[in-house]
């Protein structure tokens, strides 16, 4: 008996051992700042002069007494709920296909991941251009076929579409992981399934689906996480506009933060969205017993 | 059962060649829609520095063709005179007419609505665009800089992530599991909110204009990555590992020698995603370098983005230029991932 | 449970430390003449660094970029007491860059250029330079009044001007000869020259893919594919009432009460609604885009009349590749009066640099008549000195022979003031709720002007309010 727990104790502290690099990263890079950035939603904080403490006031006044916070939330979240899904779906989807063994794997997978290597300006500049209504790309593909094109980033109903059309193309991102994953699957798996007579169909909810639950499960995770802080091609693209149509709630923060310089409401901003973030991640962890799949699980 | 199993082995054959001609299909119309916004990059890094925005769109650069006259440039039209079609120099305008010229004989004029013509043009592709690009400012010193981060923030995150992921994955201890979600915790707080305060730690200890800020802290393991290779090792078996214990093996051989070998595929992945990661980064340079000798390459792009004069052909052709040694990187480390496969191949 | 207690510890001393260094030190530099604090500087070690910050507005193309280091190199050699570093950074990421700067201690010592916004957006952060300008008797007569007076922010004087970039009616005179239309004034003061009588020549210009101008009862207005003018697009409309009798602040002298409904605002958003969507002479929202795309109006051969700044000299190669073109006077308002809408760019000093003496040197260095030149140059405005703006128009006639410069000479006496970029409380907020507002309008989701300035106003009054509990 005591030498089980001194066994159970060694494991304990080996699991600190190998975790200690970021413990100790997080001591000293991270947690300092997040505090710092806690105790700021507390103040009035223009940047340029020292904070005043307010006590709750930033927070009341975000629930209270701010349209543009609701709106911003909602617009996220509307992204969040078409975006992360056709992510997920498509890139699992590229990747399995791609799995198939088909002719060219190498080649087919470069072309999809290409547009994750884009540096960003150019990403955003590009699809600029092919979004314009008259001399983009697209409403010109789409006049091909006797559409005439919306607006686009202009047109404050198909501003949001775009930007969602414009996230899949970074689909090569997931998709690269679910290829680790496929590819870390045993193929002698298939084989035994074959034997038994189960069809592809089978093979692929009772074999692969379960196998790459743990990768699919990484990515609607970080897909939330992300996804919740969507900034960057809306910030070059948009900047908001128009009439507000894509104002993320984390470009409303940046400009709080920066623009209008409430760095201690942009705090309080970023706190509230901290907690739903991780309620949003605590459900999906609660549910992943229910579905997600652990080869080397500890099991009792 | 058994004597008539030849039967659907065939129709299974059958069916997975089905399987992958549908596949086939579905991947090149994602890869052609995916391809168009690149090829359009390509097209217009090849543009002059005004056909970016010609209409309709042109995929192959086209430009006017001029021809000199008295020492002037003039454009060249097809425009009908006479209900002929001719191919004449618009020499002047004199309000909405103008006056055409036929260049190979500068006597003939004629006088006919611009509006009528056409300008002709033909194909050019400014190739210059990428040594004007290129000379624009010193990349190769960006570049430098670019590659040291790149270099030294893999290893930092390949070494601490491998690390931090084990023992989330393996290891029981209390409070392991509040550990870990405070980990995944750090990144849900919207970054620029912290940018101030860890702005003015990184000032306090003299790393602002330095690479320090850029590559110090991946050697302290990151959430996105080690909540990826956490999911990697723990779908792996655990089997191996209690029998290498067995054997007496400690819990750094089974990381090195279980572990490891078995997520090649998932460690490539992290390395790739760090590689580019810090390859493309604009955002911290941006806060934490000063100096135009620490500049990166994402930095230098900036340049062509100005709030004025956005000069978008040379935006294309630098970015381009910057994608060609992460896609061969990435064409080639592809076989690492392939024999990743292999080995984990034989151990099933 | 020692080691929890030590984790939580060591967590909370950091953050104390952290916070007591970032909240340290925030007393701004004091901007006395005197000769203590320089020699206080010259005690450190070296020559002091004085690094000046471009990115509130032009100045980050590689080409400036490149000047800027010429710039440098030159100064440099020829100094040893000081040196100079310019740090760049794009227009869209300087709010951040010079806040983090700010926050960090690490204030750059010069800003330059910056126009009226930029100096607005951090109000109170740059040096008063009148006791310099008194203790060096620096002479500032050759300055333009106009440009000086918009680098006064109440009774400081905030910064030295560069060049000033007034505004004119630009446009496309193939269009004009096409319709068969006299080309609008180029004196300013003409009594016929109104917006009323902009309209009007803007509505014979606007066609509509059969042909037919904006007069005509077959007009199609889904079908436009010429418009007369392109109003003031890349302008804020802030700046638009002043045109009709009210100003850009948009009010009480207080800045306590909005006055954002009122009468002249009202006739802006009006007008602006009507030439969308009454004459059809402006293009909306959507159909900007679509005219643009990454042009401008007048480069994309849709667009007959613009009223812009003349820092659109970046794209004059480009214009006079394709087009005649030309610039005419400002058209009176309603109520008679003449408003050129001017942006300006000048040099600042951070009111938290560390060397406001050694700043205070190189600025006047900067200004000198042949660096100032090369700067304006590249900036493309028209320098500050009245000197070198003769200089300015004979190159720029040589240039584009078929432009009248002398245009933008004439404008700047009839500046706005105050300047459209002025600062008003709650800046950013309030821009961007006047942004919304005329946005509405643009894209059609909301014609009811009274009712849009009544929400502005509204909402506008809240800033002000959380402004002054504030202040």
């Amino acid at each position: 008996m005591f030498k089980s727990i001194s066994l159970r104790r060694r494991e304990s502290l080996w699991g600190y051992f190998f975790i200690s690099p970021w413990v100790i990263g997080f001591i000293i890079f991270t947690a300092g700042p997040m505090l710092a950035s806690l105790v700021l939603s507390l103040t009035h904080y223009d940047i340029a002069s020292s904070p005043i403490f307010v006590g709750f006031d930033n927070y009341v006044k975000l629930f209270t007494g701010d349209p543009k916070f609701w709106h911003a939330l909602r617009v996220t979240m509307t992204y969040a709920f078409i975006a992360i899904p056709l992510n997920l779906i498509f890139g699992f989807l590229v990747a399995y296909l791609l799995n198939l063994r088909v002719p060219g794997v190498a080649f087919w997978r470069t072309i999809y991941y290409l547009p994750s290597v884009m540096p960003g300006v150019a990403t955003a500049l590009l699809w600029g251009l092919l979004f314009n209504p008259r001399i983009g790309v697209i409403n010109w593909l789409l006049s091909l076929v006797g559409i005439k094109g919306p607006g686009w980033l202009a047109s404050p109903q198909w501003a949001l579409p775009a930007l969602i059309l414009m996230s899949l193309w970074g689909v090569g991102g997931g998709m690269i992981i679910y290829l680790a994953g496929l590819q870390g699957i045993p193929t002698s798996l298939y084989e035994a399934a074959q034997i038994d007579g189960a069809n592809r169909w089978q093979q692929l909810t009772r074999i692969t689906l379960p196998l790459m639950s743990p990768v699919i499960f990484y990515n609607l995770v970080t897909g939330i996480i992300g996804t919740f802080q969507y900034f960057t091609d809306a910030y070059v693209l948009t900047g908001g506009g128009p009439v507000d149509a894509t104002l993320f709630y984390n470009l409303y923060l940046y400009k709080q933060a920066f623009t209008y310089r409430n760095m201690g409401y942009a705090s309080a901003l970023a706190w509230v969205l901290f907690v739903i973030v991780l309620v949003f991640t605590l459900l999906v962890f609660k549910s992943s017993d229910l579905w997600v799949y652990y080869e080397g699980e500890m099991r009792g | 059962m058994r004597t008539s199993a030849t039967k659907p082995q065939r129709s299974k054959k059958r069916a997975e060649r089905l399987e992958k001609i549908i596949g086939l299909v579905i991947l090149t119309i994602g890869a052609v829609a995916i391809s168009i916004p690149l090829l359009w990059m390509i097209s217009s890094s090849l543009k002059g520095k005004n056909a970016v925005n010609a209409f309709p769109p042109q995929w192959i650069p086209r430009e006017p063709v001029k021809v000199e006259l008295d020492g002037r440039a003039c454009y060249l039209y097809d425009i009908p005179i006479d209900g002929e079609m001719r191919r004449l120099a618009l020499y002047r305008k004199n309000g909405p007419t103008g006056i055409f010229v036929d260049p190979e004989n500068p006597e003939e004029q004629y006088e006919a609505p611009v509006l009528d013509g056409k300008r002709v043009t033909r194909i050019k592709f400014h190739w210059e665009n990428f040594g004007l690009a290129l000379k624009a400012a010193p990349f190769a010193r960006y570049a430098l800089n670019t590659l040291l981060i790149v270099v030294f923030g893999t290893i930092g995150t390949l070494l601490s992530c491998t690390l931090v992921a084990y023992g989330f994955a393996r290891f029981r201890a209390p409070g392991m599991n509040w550990l870990f979600l405070l980990l995944l915790a750090t990144v849900m707080l919207p970054p620029q909110v912290t940018l101030i305060p860890t702005f003015i730690l990184f000032t306090r200890i003299h790393w602002y204009d330095t690479l320090y800020p850029l590559i110090i802290p991946t050697f302290f393991a990151n959430a996105w990555d080690v909540f990826l290779l956490r999911q990697f090792f723990m779908s792996l078996p655990r089997e191996l590992d209690e029998a290498a214990i067995i054997d007496g093996c400690s819990y750094w051989c089974i990381l090195w020698k279980i572990i490891v070998p078995q997520s090649f595929p998932a460690l490539a992945t992290v390395a790739i995603f760090t590689m580019l990661y810090a390859w493309n980064d604009f955002y911290e340079p941006l806060i934490y370098l000063q100096s135009p000798e620490h500049w990166t390459l994402a930095l230098g792009l900036q340049g062509f983005n100005a709030l004025y004069a956005k000069q978008g052909h040379l935006l294309m052709a630098a970015s381009l230029m910057m994608v060609v040694p992460p896609v061969l990187i990435f064409f080639f480390a592809q076989r690492l991932f392939i024999q990743g496969v292999v080995v984990s191949g034989i151990k099933g | 449970m020692k080691s929890r207690l030590w984790f939580v510890v060591s967590i909370l001393l950091i953050t104390v430390m952290i916070f007591a260094a970032g909240c340290g030190n925030k007393a701004p530099a004091t901007p006395q003449g005197g000769e203590e604090s320089s020699s206080g500087g010259a005690a450190e070690s070296g020559p002091v660094k004085i690094t000046i910050f471009v990115g509130f507005g032009t100045g980050t193309e590689p080409e400036q970029i490149e000047l800027h280091n010429q710039i440098a190199d030159e100064f440099n050699a020829s100094h040893d007491d000081i040196q100079i570093e310019f740090i760049t950074v794009p227009y869209e990421e300087h709010t951040t860059k010079f806040s983090t700067m700010l926050a960090g201690d690490m204030a750059p010592d010069i800003v330059m250029p910056i126009g009226v916004m930029g100096v607005a957006e951090f109000q109170d952060e740059w040096l008063d330079l009148t006791p310099y300008v008194e203790r060096d008797n620096y002479d500032m007569s050759d300055f333009y009044g106009p440009a000086l007076e918009l680098q006064h922010v109440g009774d400081k004087l905030i910064g030295l001007p560069l060049g000033v970039y007034p505004s004119a009616v630009y446009y496309n005179e193939d269009m004009f000869d096409a319709a068969g239309i006299p080309y609008p004034p180029h004196k300013f003061g003409d009594p016929d020259w109104t917006y009323d009588k902009l309209v009007e020549i803007a509505q014979k210009l606007t066609l509509d893919a059969n042909g037919n101008d904006a007069t005509s009862p077959d007009f199609d207005a889904e079908n436009i594919v010429q418009w007369g003018w392109d109003g003031w697009d890349w302008i804020p409309f802030r700046m638009v009432p002043s045109k009709f009798g009210g100003d850009s602040i948009g009010m009480s002298d207080d800045y306590r009460t909005a006055e954002m409904n009122s009468q002249p605002w009202i006739d802006a958003l009006q007008f602006v609604s009507d030439s969308v969507w009454k004459w059809h002479i402006r293009p909306s929202a959507e159909a900007i885009d679509a005219v643009l795309g990454d042009m401008d109006a007048l480069e994309s051969g849709m667009v007959a009349m613009w009223e812009i700044h003349s820092w659109m000299s970046y794209n004059y190669d480009t214009w006079s590749e394709a087009f005649n073109w030309n610039v005419a006077a400002i058209p009176a308002g309603p109520d008679g009066s003449i408003v050129d809408e001017t942006n300006i760019d000048g040099l600042v000093i951070p009111s938290h640099s560390k060397h406001p003496d050694q700043a205070w040197e190189v600025v006047k260095w900067l200004m000198q008549p042949d660096v100032m030149k090369r700067l304006t140059d590249s900036y493309g405005c028209i320098p500050a000195r009245q000197s070198l703006a003769k200089d300015w128009l004979s190159e720029m006639s040589e240039a584009y022979p078929n432009v009248d410069f002398q245009v933008f000479l004439d404008g700047i006496e009839y500046m706005d003031n105050p300047n459209y970029e002025a600062w008003i409380p709650n800046y950013g907020q309030v821009f961007d709720a006047t942004e919304h507002a005329m946005e509405l309008v643009l894209t059609g989701e909301n014609t009811d002007v009274k009712a849009i300035l009544d929400a502005l106003n509204e909402e506008v009054q809240g800033y002000l309010d959380e402004y002054w509990a504030e202040h």
